[in-house]
């Protein structure tokens, strides 16, 4: 079940907010004093999402949403729109990254305010550095990277899945933010993200991304990954009002436990 | 030690509350850890709200207070006083986020000290 897409290709509109908090009871007792359990290690998500403006065949796309969620019962997989839907990435080093044949990884001194790795590729095929997550095939996402080299070298971004890759070529010199935008062509929603690095060539990359946007956005670092699954909506209302003639306003609030 | 942001803070409040607690620390058989803590003084509580903040500054505060377990306690300096405190938590409130445009943010989030 999918969270439904705006015309703009957004899934909300600003603004829109994040509520944080970790699982806690807190207990008061009769005589003011007050218990803090901290059992969970789980933190609470809530966003809140107004719409407004919202055309005839965008309230339609809501509305069944509404209905196939059994009017609020059932979970579904939200993205988070403040997030990065990446996983680790100010630690390439990390397990949810694979290389492929002669990569190697190691962490360059940073110029900036986030971490930046160096990928070498020894060998003579090209290799990838990539992650794995899931994203609705409905979805127009933007995979971007920061990449930097003192001279002349080359990356390619790329996306696949069982349908089929996409991928677009980069010439860097000196440094360059490159990006893939992603609209369609793609069947599964479960789809690799990576970053190609030709034979006998080097590249440092920093600020990895993979967003539900028009355009390349702020980098977000990522530890846990924007895509969350089982979201829920509370409470189980789903009010529209309208001002005009096609031009409707609701509000959701979405929910997710992690 | 809590982040350092360039952006613009404006200190909603900052207040003494007095909260009578009991100290209590206990591990269960089901090895569920309950704790709390036990003070005859005052709950110091500063509300901060940071306006227009750029992305990576919302960001840094957000990554801080997720890689922050439950009541872990951290250096936090009296934007006021300039007062340095060593063990500051952050309120059950937790961080509240609002983009009010494409690079632009608000920051609600709220700690305690005891005094």
């Amino acid at each position: 079940m999918e969270f439904p897409q705006l015309d703009s290709g957004l899934i909300v509109q600003v603004p829109v907010s994040l509520r944080i908090q970790k699982r806690m009871d807190v207990n008061r007792f009769r005589d003011g004093s007050v218990i803090k359990n901290t059992n969970s290690s789980q933190s609470q998500y809530t966003w809140n999402c107004k719409y407004v403006n919202l055309s005839d065949h965008e309230l339609l796309r809501f509305e069944e949403f509404w209905h196939s969620t059994g009017r609020g019962a059932a979970t579904f997989t939200f993205v988070d729109p403040l997030g990065n839907m990446l996983r680790d990435t100010e630690n390439v080093l990390a397990s949810s990254w694979t290389k492929s044949g002669t990569t190697e990884i190691t962490e360059a001194a940073s110029t900036g305010q986030y971490k930046e790795y160096l990928l070498t590729n020894s060998g003579t095929i090209a290799s990838v550095v990539s992650q794995v997550i899931d994203v609705s095939p409905q979805f127009s996402v933007l995979f971007s990277c920061l990449a930097k080299w003192v001279s002349t070298t080359a990356i390619s971004l790329v996306s696949s899945d069982d349908s089929g890759s996409i991928r677009k070529s980069f010439t860097i010199s000196g440094e360059s933010y490159c990006g893939l935008k992603i609209a369609g062509g793609l069947q599964s929603a479960v789809r690799t993200f990576g970053i190609e690095v030709p034979p006998q060539s080097q590249v440092i990359v920093s600020e990895l991304q993979v967003e539900i946007a028009l355009g390349r956005g702020t980098y977000v670092p990522s530890a846990a990954g924007g895509v969350f699954h089982k979201a829920w909506i509370e409470p189980y209302d789903f009010t529209i009002k309208t001002e005009a003639p096609g031009a409707h306003s609701i509000n959701l609030i979405v929910h997710c436990e992690r | 030690m809590f982040p350092s942001i360039d952006g613009e803070l404006r200190i909603q409040y900052h207040s003494y509350k007095s909260l009578p607690s009991q100290h209590q620390n206990a591990r269960f058989l089901s090895s569920e850890h309950q704790s709390s803590l036990r003070h005859d003084k005052f709950v110091q509580v500063w509300a901060l709200h940071y306006v227009s903040l750029k992305a990576y500054e919302a960001n840094k505060l957000r990554s801080f207070y997720e890689s922050m377990p439950a009541l872990q306690s951290f250096e936090f300096t009296d934007p006021w006083k300039d007062q340095l405190y060593l063990k500051v938590t952050i309120s059950s409130d937790g961080i509240h986020i609002l983009q009010t445009g494409p690079a632009s943010y608000d920051v609600d989030i709220q700690l305690e000290a005891l005094e």
